[in-house]
């Protein structure tokens, strides 16, 4: 479902010296699959998911989403694709501090059908309770362990039901038995659910739980383990 | 929003909820301002009714000119002036117009007597007076024929006599003069405002069929009413031919009422506590830009995070200006409501200073529909840069703040 052909990317620092940061990155994932991608801070692991998650664009090379090329869509057609195909589970979980959990897993619902939309509530509630999560609807992000919070933050990620989530160090801030029981939950509804699941980390051990790893070094994209 | 038309709102208001605090200070000052220009407005109606009212009563509706006479020479006794007078507005065509002649009598009942003031008048005058009637009717043409004269009283005349200890006033006949006294029926009765004296009006002819003694100056008034847009070039006209009876300074013409000037004061006042006013609501508007601003800057990560579940720069900017739209609205409506509360004590307030004009005033929806919408614009005006502000990062930049 993502196929990415000789994607280049570069920023232009400070003194003006152009940085390569994806030199030609060649990456399909299918649906159902997880793929691991390991690398070293600042090796471009965020800026490929996020070219991955349409949020920036590449500077050069072909990105097919499903069947369709993105190369040329406009914001809105972009922002309507992100919408429908991807959920997102940030390091630092990045949950509405005002809002309850339950109005946290419910805000994407905004921004779907009209459909979605009406039944928001009843489709956040149940994820909270897929999530172990059951009996905290009202509670607000502050009042929530860190394991709580990425649970909360794995159910909104799931409530448009993605074909693909995107988890950026999605057990970075957590201790190591937090860790893996939210891995645990996230493997489960990827498999569950049959969707894809792109997982960016810099942990070799939580790498192995993909079907897939790669290694993203100086730029380059390469096949280290299956 | 791609899911609902009212997902925008619903989002908005969810906001607002979730900033309690935040949301209910700007409110605040947009309701203070909005509450501000209502009332002002509002008053200023009221005040400008109860001073209309109060003109309308005293001298006249707009525009009334008066015609007086004072001490006529010989050659123009009262009566002759009168029916000449009469003659010479059906030439100009100005039929509501009636002579005005003051004199005083005692009027007594039942042993109980009370000097009132009497004004010989035609039925005519209520076309040219506002005569507010209590009960009864005022005069008509046939009263002046009536062997036993019909008479219409003020409620200060009525108080004077004591006739509302239990008796009926209306077809009450009382006693006019003491030397040879002539039974007058009661068929209406007057409000009047306070400082005005017990009085009587009859028939004007009656004053000389009952032999009652001219008042002091001797002479006659006449008011006419004329168009507002001719009083100017009516009055020359009506000297000219006075002065051609040879009356010369001994008439004076003028507009008696001044309803006009009055109120065009009026409005000059309530223009400046509309600009006060207003400013009260522009320094709220620049709260609640303020609070969006600030509201702005601290959610543009949550901005971010919402573009990333695939909501649209369109989208985002519909929501933000949602937000200031409805706080605004939302604090427009209580201030609207706040001064339709406070507008029901102000007759009260004003009739106590205006001398106890009755007035009644609905409540002008025009200011009403004014708070509201002043209070749209601003919201509008209020969310825009805001609004903008959020749109304005790219994704990726707005989730790293």
């Amino acid at each position: 479902m993502i196929r990415l052909r000789d994607v280049h990317k570069g920023f232009t620092v400070s003194d003006g010296r152009r940085l390569e940061i994806l030199r030609g990155i060649n990456l399909e994932v299918r649906r159902g699959e997880s793929v691991a991608i390991l690398g070293r801070s600042g090796s471009g692991k965020t800026t490929l998911l996020n070219i991955i998650g349409l949020l920036e664009t590449s500077d050069s090379g072909v990105y097919e989403l499903g069947d369709r090329a993105v190369a040329d869509l406009s914001e809105n057609e972009l922002a309507r694709l992100r919408g429908e195909h991807f959920g997102f589970v940030f390091q630092d979980y990045h949950l509405f501090p005002r809002r309850s959990a339950l109005a946290n897993v419910a805000a994407p619902l905004y921004h779907a059908s009209r459909r979605e939309y009406r039944d928001r509530r009843e489709t956040a509630r149940h994820l909270l309770h897929a999530v172990g999560l059951e009996g905290r609807e009202r509670a607000r992000p502050n009042v929530l362990s860190g394991g709580e919070q990425q649970r909360v933050a794995i159910a909104r990620s799931l409530s448009r039901k993605p074909k693909c989530i995107l988890a950026d160090e999605p057990t970075g801030s957590l201790d190591v038995d937090t860790a893996e029981r939210v891995l645990d939950l996230l493997f489960t509804i990827v498999r569950v659910q049959s969707c894809a699941l792109v997982l960016i980390t810099h942990d070799r051990d939580v790498a192995r739980r993909a079907d897939r790893v790669f290694t993203l070094r100086e730029g380059a994209l390469a096949l280290t383990g299956s | 929003m791609n899911g609902s038309r009212t997902a925008w709102l619903r989002s908005a208001a969810e906001e607002i909820s979730a900033n309690r605090s935040r949301s209910l200070l700007a409110m605040l000052s947009i309701v203070i301002g909005v509450w501000s220009v209502s009332v002002v407005v509002a008053a200023g109606d009221v005040a400008s009714q109860a001073l209309v009212t109060n003109v309308e009563e005293t001298l006249g509706y707009p525009a009334t000119v008066s015609a007086a006479i004072t001490s006529p020479p010989p050659a123009w006794p009262v009566p002759t002036l009168r029916t000449s007078l009469a003659s010479l507005m059906t030439r100009y065509h100005t039929p509501l117009s009636s002579p005005l002649e003051t004199s005083s009598a005692h009027v007594s009942i039942s042993g109980r007597s009370a000097r009132v003031t009497l004004d010989g008048v035609t039925p005519e005058f209520s076309s040219v007076q506002l005569l507010p009637l209590t009960e009864g009717r005022w005069l008509d043409p046939s009263d002046a024929r009536d062997e036993a004269p019909n008479i219409v009283l003020n409620t200060q005349a009525v108080q004077a006599l004591g006739l509302r200890d239990g008796t009926p006033v209306l077809g009450t006949v009382v006693q006019l003069g003491t030397l040879q006294p002539v039974a007058a029926r009661i068929v209406g009765v007057l409000s009047a405002p306070n400082q005005q004296g017990p009085a009587l009006y009859l028939p004007v002819q009656l004053l000389e069929r009952y032999g009652i003694p001219p008042g002091s100056p001797a002479g006659l008034t006449y008011l006419i009413r004329v168009p507002p847009a001719q009083v100017d070039e009516f009055m020359p006209i009506l000297k000219s031919d006075l002065d051609s009876w040879g009356l010369g300074s001994d008439a004076v013409v003028e507009r008696v009422d001044q309803a006009g000037a009055l109120t065009s004061g009026l409005v000059a006042v309530q223009l400046v506590l509309a600009a006060i006013a207003g400013l009260a609501l522009i320094t709220g508007g620049i709260g609640v830009l303020n609070l969006a601003l600030l509201s702005v800057r601290e959610r543009v990560h949550e901005f971010g995070i919402r573009r990333a579940f695939g909501a649209t720069r369109r989208s985002l900017f519909v929501t933000v200006l949602a937000e200031t739209v409805l706080t605004t609205l939302v604090a427009g409506a209580v201030g609207t409501v706040l001064a339709g509360v406070s507008f029901l004590a102000l007759p009260g307030i004003l009739g106590g200073f205006d001398g106890g004009v009755q007035v009644s005033v609905a409540y002008p929806f025009g200011a009403s529909l004014l708070g509201v919408g002043l209070a749209a614009v601003l919201g509008v005006v209020a969310g825009v840069v805001p609004a903008m502000r959020a749109t304005r990062l790219s994704v990726v930049e707005a989730i790293r703040r």
